[in-house]
């Protein structure tokens, strides 16, 4: 268990930096997730954190002490792949055996380990078994095992879950963080699936284009993005963006000037302080109600479709002709023709270029 | 898993062509040249050899009726000391040349795995023996180890050793063939090793370095391995080639001094082709044959059993 230090940390392939500077401290025991898009550097970060990618620059730390040039086995880290993550001519025991005859343990010390970890991970049924004929929960259950079995001062999980069929995953997910919690053992894990991160993580590090987009605990980066990517990339339906345009008596929606909407004082502000004439407003579809009279912030909607998910009527609307998805409880009354309501306090303002206008 | 009734009354047969031939007929066709020639090549004359096997004659001698022996050939084949000893000797040149070959051409593959310069050439370059008609190879190892003017005694010569006679004594000469049966066909066993070696996915070869695992022990508990299957082929293919070694011997040694090395292939070749004992040659080939088959046997059976695990 340690405390890992990332300081500036690129690394560059060719002209590209796949990981550009980034910085973050994680403390002892935490869970960290870093999520982002294919190709946001997550990746290649938790690989340097590994020791299996170079650092171009920049400096990794364990307990204050660098690790940045030594290889993968004086780190004490551990790492799930996301397929192959056992060897196949092995058994599930000698898989989690095989860290620890690397290091020349005793097969006496190793026995005991093996009964204990197969305890808490509950692999004890599947111990003398080839990893082939496992579905791929216990695989990943088994690496899991292996990879916790020597106490890693890291733990290091890159998409684990992404081959695990659906129905399991979610239970996964929770015995995943139960065991991290009970083994404390400070985890980076990686994913592009950001209800995992956010069901998972004790803080998200959201990222994009190899830098740090925004990092916070799930809830934080869910109501209060840091920009309008953030905003996008997190929530599921996806959040609804408006392009509005700025004129002297306020915001119109720009598809249809005659449409209106408020936003606060400050937003106005800095809008106008920028010499913005256009913004952008986002709003998520849980926050969009159904008004049945004119009045501030409603505007005129034609319903698109509309299906029950579950406990939730998800609903799309064309407004001023762009589609509005919008999430109402079961019994809400659609008609073709519906008002929608945008409350103010729950939309959020942005620059064409994505900054957040407006205090955070 | 089942597949639902509806999915399966989907699935409907391509309506029949009209002014096609039946499937049976068409697939007979296609097989048919290929069943020809492998009828007239090899099961014709694999029967032939069986029933030879039984007769007491000679193909040089067509005139003289053949007698029928029963299995009276095999019985002395194998009351004959001599062909146990040729045998005897094949198992150590197999053991010899086998051994050569997989030390160095796995070690070999090994650092082919490696990324340095030139590497593509070098793996090019190291495969070059393996082109080259086996009866040449043998003329070129004979001068080699000629031992009055070869360049192997040359060499040795050169550390202060006496020249030695390589290809006039049986022990020696087991070696100096099994050296320039390796040199020939070790670039296979590295060109077999270095696609299994590559064959292993990047997740594993990275698992085993985040488990601190030495690049010994990953060599030898993860590469050699999950290896296996492809360097059991390489194996076998290995030692049956080895066995039937005949150009070489011949090249280089003649099968002497007196018959010490001779191979089991190359006295079948003596007795076949030298004597024209027909007959016998016809038996001792049938030995061969199901000393071959048993090894292949074995190592089919234990490819099943890894290539089920894997």
């Amino acid at each position: 268990m340690a405390k890992v230090e990332l300081d500036r940390l690129t690394v560059q392939f060719g002209d590209v930096a796949a990981v550009d500077g980034i910085s973050l401290v994680l403390d002892q025991g935490e869970f960290i997730v870093l999520l982002g898009p294919s190709g946001c550097g997550k990746t290649t970060a938790l690989r340097s954190i590994a020791g299996l990618q170079h650092a171009s620059s920049g400096e990794i730390r364990f307990d204050g002490k660098p690790v940045t040039g030594l290889s993968p086995a004086k780190r004490n880290v551990a790492m799930v792949f996301q397929f192959v993550s056992l060897y196949p001519h092995l058994t599930v025991r000698q898989n989690v055996a095989f860290p620890l005859r690397a290091k020349g343990v005793s097969s006496h010390e190793i026995g005991k380990k093996i009964e204990w970890i197969a305890k808490v991970f509950a692999i004890g049924d599947i111990l003398d078994r080839y990893p082939v004929g496992l579905p791929p929960g216990s695989r990943q259950k088994a690496a899991l095992a292996r990879a916790v079995v020597r106490d890693p001062d890291v733990l290091l999980l890159d998409e684990p879950l992404s081959a695990v069929d659906e129905q399991y995953r979610e239970e996964m997910r929770w015995e995943l963080r139960h065991l991290q919690k009970e083994l404390g053992i400070t985890t980076v894990h990686v994913t592009h699936d950001q209800r995992e991160a956010m069901s998972l993580a004790d803080r998200v590090v959201l990222m994009r284009a190899g830098r740090i987009v925004q990092v916070g605990p799930p809830a934080a980066l869910f109501n209060n993005p840091a920009d309008r990517f953030a905003a996008f990339f997190i929530g599921s339906p996806g959040m609804n963006f408006i392009d509005l345009t700025l004129a002297a008596d306020g915001l119109h929606v720009a598809a249809d000037q005659t449409l209106r909407v408020s936003a606060p004082n400050s937003v106005l502000e800095r809008a106008r302080a920028g010499g913005l004439n256009q913004i952008v407003l986002g709003i998520r579809p849980h926050m969009v109600e159904l008004a049945n009279e004119e009045g501030r912030d409603v505007l005129p909607a034609k319903l698109l479709d509309a299906a029950l998910v579950g406990r939730d009527l998800q609903a799309q609307f064309a407004l001023a002709g762009q589609a509005i998805n919008v999430v109402l409880p079961p019994e809400a009354e659609l008609r073709d023709e519906r008002r929608l309501r945008l409350p103010p306090a729950h939309c959020l303002f942005f620059a064409p270029d994505g900054t957040r206008l407006g205090e955070r | 898993m089942s597949i639902p009734q509806d999915e399966t009354a989907r699935v409907k047969r391509a309506p029949k062509q009209a002014r096609t031939l039946p499937d049976s007929w068409l697939c007979g066709l296609f097989l048919a040249p290929s069943g020809l020639i492998l009828a007239l090549m090899v099961f014709y004359p694999f029967f032939s050899l069986i029933y030879y096997s039984t007769l007491q004659f000679s193909m040089m001698r067509p005139r003289i009726e053949p007698v029928d022996v029963g299995l009276g050939n095999y019985v002395d084949l194998l009351n004959d000391n001599e062909i146990w000893q040729r045998f005897a000797f094949t198992g150590k040149f197999v053991l010899a040349t086998v051994l050569i070959q997989f030390t160095i051409g796995l070690a070999v593959a090994y650092a082919f795995q490696r990324n340095f310069k030139g590497r593509d050439f070098l793996f090019t370059l190291a495969l070059l023996p393996m082109m080259l008609c086996p009866i040449v190879v043998g003329f070129l190892w004979r001068y080699m180890f000629n031992s009055e003017w070869g360049v192997v005694n040359w060499l040795v010569s050169l550390v202060g050793i006496a020249k030695i006679d390589w290809l006039g004594r049986s022990e020696n000469a087991l070696w100096a063939v099994a050296v320039a049966d390796a040199w020939t066909w070790t670039p296979f066993v590295i060109l077999l090793a270095t696609a299994a070696f590559r064959g292993i996915p990047k997740d594993i070869k990275e698992s085993a370095e985040i488990d601190g695992a030495s690049p010994m022990f990953t060599f030898f508990r993860v590469t050699l391995p999950m290896s296996l299957p492809i360097l059991m082929i390489a194996l076998l293919l290995r030692l049956i080639d080895a066995f039937k070694q005949y150009d070489l011997f011949l090249a280089m040694t003649g099968g002497g001094p007196a018959s010490e090395t001779q191979t089991a292939a190359f006295a079948l070749g003596k007795i076949a082709f030298g004597y024209f004992h027909t007959g016998e040659a016809s038996a001792l080939a049938i030995i061969l044959l199901i000393v071959i088959m048993g090894l292949s046997m074995i190592f089919v059976r234990y490819l099943t059993r890894l290539s089920n695990r894997v």
